[in-house]
């Protein structure tokens, strides 16, 4: 996959967004939260973006649906740079590209029956007058696997997976293009997550939609994406087709993630050894190779000095000895 | 020391084959009076000395309120209105505040699935555990922080004596989790109950924190009920697993024995899941429908509008009319469904 492809629909080039650090101890100082990350997606491609809490991949997201404005780079959707858009464009984007958040219960306002929390989106955009929308709605329920009597329903009536369902079918009633899921089961039951994943898989060829999926899980990325991107420190470390990565993972920190997920065989373990410790804090990041200090394979040279990236090639490694 | 010792003399003397924590036939409904609605019926449950009992279910089985029934922390709305709960020979039900508050510090732990919700912000994370030490077990203020630094090094906490005088917000969600393991395992209780411990971390740190519960447990001899919606990941460190549907046990028995040969319907449907397995046309292995409504059904098997074999099994009829008893079916594994026939004695070894 080839960044420069006319075939990406999405693509992101050196974005660096950085947050002012929290407290009052380290007052004035930023933590780099994406440092220099470049994707594409290609049109109806699952990209999987993996990594522990606090790397940076809910940022992307943010960045990638313009909720948050990249310090610097270049972030391109459908061949129109996203970063200066305002005022009408701007609106077009948001019918372009959609988000799904991690919590169904936080994203539907708990005193709204679904029907109008579906609708929100179409009065929000002024499509249709009243009776449309509702047809428009209830289709939109059917897609999702749910029957009319959910138009009617408040969110505290529903169980977690049938409100993750309502929060997809609003995500895609305005027909976007890209649809960015930010840790879309992590909230869900086991079972529950099984059924919300075939539903997405079905969604997309459907409506031959675009999909980033950002999950701390990678049995879920496994099964759901085309590539995959691993991030570690506000960093991608690895891109690969998922099922490269999964047969032949190049960066330690990729293998030690497939270990610790006990992806196959729930054995404690084996999954133990693999990774020790936690990251280290993005304010200050490890000088040369970030993941040097948790790496069974560090050398010297891996503290001194900072491992190259091709984000072009089609499988790629931050690491002095991939 | 003296405490250890005293410890040890209790655990040593008490009859073994008395379990350390009995359910019977516990019935809990939640609502206003009159219009109350069960949330559990006739739940059983018996976790043994040094044992490691996994529950698991779907949220809103009853898992959580099975344990809080056992501590009788449940919420006001909900209230014990039938069973039995023995702890080491003592009737839970039976005790009075005083016995109940020694019970809560000093026998049972409980951990729980948002460990930074747990933790005063304003407080240094080592005082609040030395809190617990000072008022159950009388230490003073310098002996109670010494203890701190040393359980903070035990549950595996980098510079414990330098994390012990930080703030919450300084720890990530799997420290702030040793942190209340830290506290938990502060009065060396007999029993420690862990609702959903890894479900709010990252993969990685769910292993991790996995294993130092099991270490903890078996270095202790404490018993461990871990209460979980994911089935694949707690078994491969419980003794014993009892998967819990709709306010009642549907298959209970050994964990090897469950994982490798689930009986219920349901069991194997939860496996699939936990795996992310893949049926003959290549989509995820789903349940169907959710839990929700079996609380609805006045009769027949609970499971039954969502199994597969129901529709289609000889016993459809009783899936519908009657609900099937938690029988056995090879040795002490046992499940709650028609279609299990039991083994003949001479299969077993």
């Amino acid at each position: 996959m080839n960044a420069q492809s006319p075939a990406a629909f999405l693509d992101a080039r050196d974005m660096v967004k950085t947050y002012p650090a929290p407290g009052w101890l380290t007052r004035g100082r930023r933590v780099n939260s994406v440092d220099h990350v470049t994707l594409s997606i290609a049109k109806g491609e699952v990209l999987g973006l993996v990594g522990e809490s606090g790397c940076g991949k809910s940022t992307v997201a943010r960045l990638l649906v313009r909720m948050d404005r990249a310090d610097s780079g270049l972030i391109r959707i459908g061949g129109t740079e996203i970063g200066t858009l305002a005022g009408a464009d701007l609106q077009a984007l948001r019918r372009k590209v959609q988000l799904v958040f991690q919590d169904p219960f936080g994203a539907l306002d708990p005193r709204m029956r679904l029907g109008e929390s579906l609708e929100a989106p179409l009065r929000a955009h002024g499509i249709g007058d009243r009776g449309q929308r509702r047809t428009v709605a209830l289709d939109m329920l059917r897609e999702v696997g749910l029957d009319q009597s959910f138009y009617d329903r408040l969110p505290r009536e529903c169980s977690g997976g049938q409100l993750q369902r309502v929060v997809i079918a609003r995500a895609l009633i305005l027909k976007p293009e890209l649809l960015v899921c930010d840790e879309p089961t992590s909230a869900l039951d086991a079972s529950l997550r099984s059924q919300v994943l075939n539903l997405l898989i079905d969604l997309k060829h459907r409506f031959g939609l675009t999909l980033l999926m950002i999950s701390h899980d990678l049995r879920v990325v496994r099964e759901l994406c085309d590539r995959i991107a691993v991030m570690y420190l506000g960093e991608i470390v690895e891109i690969a087709p998922a099922a490269e990565l999964f047969a032949a993972p190049r960066h330690p920190y990729t293998r030690a993630l497939i270990a610790a997920s006990m992806l196959d065989n729930p054995d404690l373990s084996a999954a133990g050894a693999a990774l020790r410790g936690e990251p280290p804090s993005p304010l200050n990041p490890p000088s040369g190779c970030r993941f040097h200090g948790r790496c069974p394979q560090a050398e010297a040279l891996c503290s001194q000095s900072h491992p190259s990236f091709d984000p072009a090639a089609a499988h790629a490694a931050r690491c002095h000895f991939a | 020391m003296s405490v250890v010792v005293s410890l040890a003399e209790r655990r040593a003397t008490a009859a073994p084959a008395e379990p350390l924590l009995a359910i019977e036939d516990l019935h809990v409904a939640i609502g206003p009076p009159g219009r109350a609605a069960p949330v559990i019926e006739g739940m059983n449950l018996e976790i043994r000395r040094s044992e490691i009992v996994a529950l698991v279910g779907e949220s809103g089985s009853g898992k959580s309120l099975t344990a809080l029934s056992a501590t009788r922390l449940l919420p006001r709305a909900a209230e014990i209105t039938r069973g039995r709960i023995r702890f080491d020979g003592e009737d839970v039900l039976a005790m009075g505040p005083r016995a109940l508050d020694g019970l809560r510090g000093n026998r049972i732990g409980m951990i729980f699935q948002q460990p930074q919700a747990m933790l005063d912000p304003t407080c240094r994370v080592g005082d609040q555990v030395a809190e617990s030490l000072r008022q159950h077990r009388g230490l003073s203020r310098e002996a109670a922080g010494a203890r701190v630094v040393e359980l903070f090094r035990e549950v595996g906490i980098p510079a414990p004596e330098a994390r012990a005088r930080d703030f919450p917000y300084a720890f990530s969600g799997g420290m702030a989790q040793r942190v209340m393991i830290a506290a938990a395992l502060s009065a060396d209780p007999d029993l420690l109950i862990a609702d959903e411990p890894t479900t709010a971390l990252d993969v990685t740190v769910q292993a991790q924190i996995l294993r130092l519960l099991h270490e903890q447990c078996r270095q202790r001899r404490m018993s461990l009920l871990l209460i979980s919606h994911d089935l694949g990941i707690v078994a491969a460190l419980a003794d014993r697993v009892a998967v819990m549907y709709a306010g009642r046990v549907i298959e209970e028995g050994p964990a090897r024995a469950i994982l490798s040969a689930p009986r219920h319907p349901y069991t194997r449907a939860l496996i699939e899941c936990s795996l992310l397995k893949r049926d003959a046309g290549g989509r995820l292995v789903a349940l169907p429908g959710s839990a929700i409504s079996a609380r609805e059904l006045s009769h027949g098997c609970r499971f039954q509008p969502r199994c597969a074999i129901a529709a289609e099994s000889p016993h459809n009829h009783d899936c519908c009319s009657n609900e099937p008893a938690l029988a056995c079916c090879h040795g002490s594994h046992k499940a709650r469904c028609w279609a299990v026939k039991p083994e003949p004695e001479e299969a077993q070894q």
